[in-house]
């Protein structure tokens, strides 16, 4: 009997799936991630982690409640612990997504306000990590509701305006840095065209000079204004109506700085 | 003139023809030989599947010379790939007039505002990009 006529079905299916998984393997080598998109994944994994333990929450708590049996009860324990257990996991994973959204923002000149927020996600994670201990060790179904709470409660009175302030400080930070890099950049190309034009040539630059000051004087104004709101929360926690209104502002700024896109490209066909 | 060039053509078509005559000539050998080695690797790994009386054992055998083969051809495939990406060659052009040391710098400033404008095109705001996650934390039990 020839070989080939041995193999069952089951070893086929098997000697595919391991030649599949040896190719995924290997582009998975090839195709190196990014931190941000790593953590974007981690956090969609545990988000669809919490729907599905969701779901068991919610069927065990029915088959209790209707049944009343030490097994459902037990059921129902078991379930709503590794809900829980699993609300932490996305907790944390959705801070750790905040936290390296925090890379592709310029610190040069805001060192403290990073120093600041490094503490809050430390704050934040030990939290998260204590609670989850906490669901670890329960031992009965009635512990679990007032842990439940507990967290409900840490997040909308610290958790949460905790992160918003995080995110105002992301919107005030990134839209100084840039305003920054259009000084830097308009000055440069301002000490460009002097070295080779005289100043009396143009009155095109001249009138190009005059908007990069406008484009300043504006975003700086909003800027201003978002400074002014964040001061005032500072020490306090920061609202969801607080955060809106510090994104508007910076919103509104960064629109006054994307009108520098088409001035640098016109004065660069003109050189 | 004419005919000597026209003389000369035929040459270099002449020559061309020889060496890919030679060349398709070549081939079928090497061709030979690598049909000729590959049967002889499966003459090799049939028998020494074979060698096992039970059929378990011998397709576990199988399957294992099989992942290595397709594993180091992928891994070859990767290299040669890796090998085969033509570096860009950088032409450094130096020329002695200060006209060109400007054009440097100017060709350095047209490099920082395309990066600047890459950040303008993706301000989406954080609160927007971050929204938190809706958990559902009313855990009671009737």
């Amino acid at each position: 009997m020839p070989i080939y006529k041995k193999i069952s079905n089951f070893k086929l299916l098997f000697f595919i799936v391991l030649f599949f998984s040896l190719f995924t393997f290997h582009f998975s080598l090839t195709l190196a991630q990014t931190p941000l998109q790593k953590a974007q994944q981690d956090y969609t994994f545990q988000f669809s982690k919490y729907r599905d333990a969701q779901q068991n929450y919610i069927s065990s708590k029915a088959t209790y409640e209707s049944f009343k049996t030490a097994t459902a009860k037990n059921d129902a324990f078991l379930k709503t612990k590794d809900y829980l257990t699993q609300i932490d996991n996305l907790y944390i994973s959705y801070l750790l997504l905040v936290k390296e959204y925090s890379q592709e923002i310029d610190w040069t000149n805001s060192n403290d306000q990073r120093i600041k927020i490094n503490q809050i996600f430390d704050d934040e994670t030990s939290y998260l990590g204590q609670h989850q201990q906490k669901v670890k060790n329960v031992q009965v179904l009635e512990e679990l509701p007032p842990l439940a709470q507990t967290l409900k409660d840490y997040q909308e009175k610290i958790g949460q305006p905790q992160v918003n302030k995080i995110l105002a400080t992301y919107e005030i930070t990134r839209t100084k840095s840039l305003l920054e890099e259009f000084k830097q950049l308009s000055s440069t190309l301002d000490d460009y065209v002097n070295s080779k034009y005289s100043p009396s040539e143009s009155s095109v630059l001249a009138n190009w000079r005059s908007e990069i000051d406008n484009i300043v004087k504006s975003t700086n104004l909003y800027l201003d204004q978002a400074n002014g709101k964040f001061a005032k929360i500072q020490e306090e926690k920061t609202s969801e109506n607080d955060l809106k209104e510090i994104s508007l502002l910076t919103s509104k700024a960064n629109s006054q700085l994307q009108k520098s896109k088409s001035l640098f490209e016109e004065i660069l066909r003109l050189l | 003139m004419k005919d000597q060039q026209q003389g000369l053509m035929e040459e270099e078509i002449i020559t061309e023809e020889l060496g890919q005559r030679e060349e398709s000539q070549q081939t079928p050998d090497a061709k030979k030989i690598s049909k000729f080695q590959i049967k002889n690797l499966l003459t090799t790994t049939q028998k020494i599947a074979l060698r096992f009386k039970k059929p378990k054992i011998a397709t576990l055998v199988l399957l294992f010379i099989f992942l290595i083969a397709i594993y180091s051809a992928l891994a070859l495939l990767s290299k040669r790939n890796q090998q085969e990406i033509p570096s860009v060659p950088t032409v450094e052009l130096t020329s002695p007039s200060p006209q060109a040391s400007i054009d440097s710098k100017l060709t350095e400033i047209t490099k920082k505002v395309e990066n600047y404008n890459k950040k303008l095109e993706n301000l989406d705001s954080y609160s927007s990009k971050l929204t938190p996650p809706i958990v559902d934390l009313e855990i009671e039990f009737k």
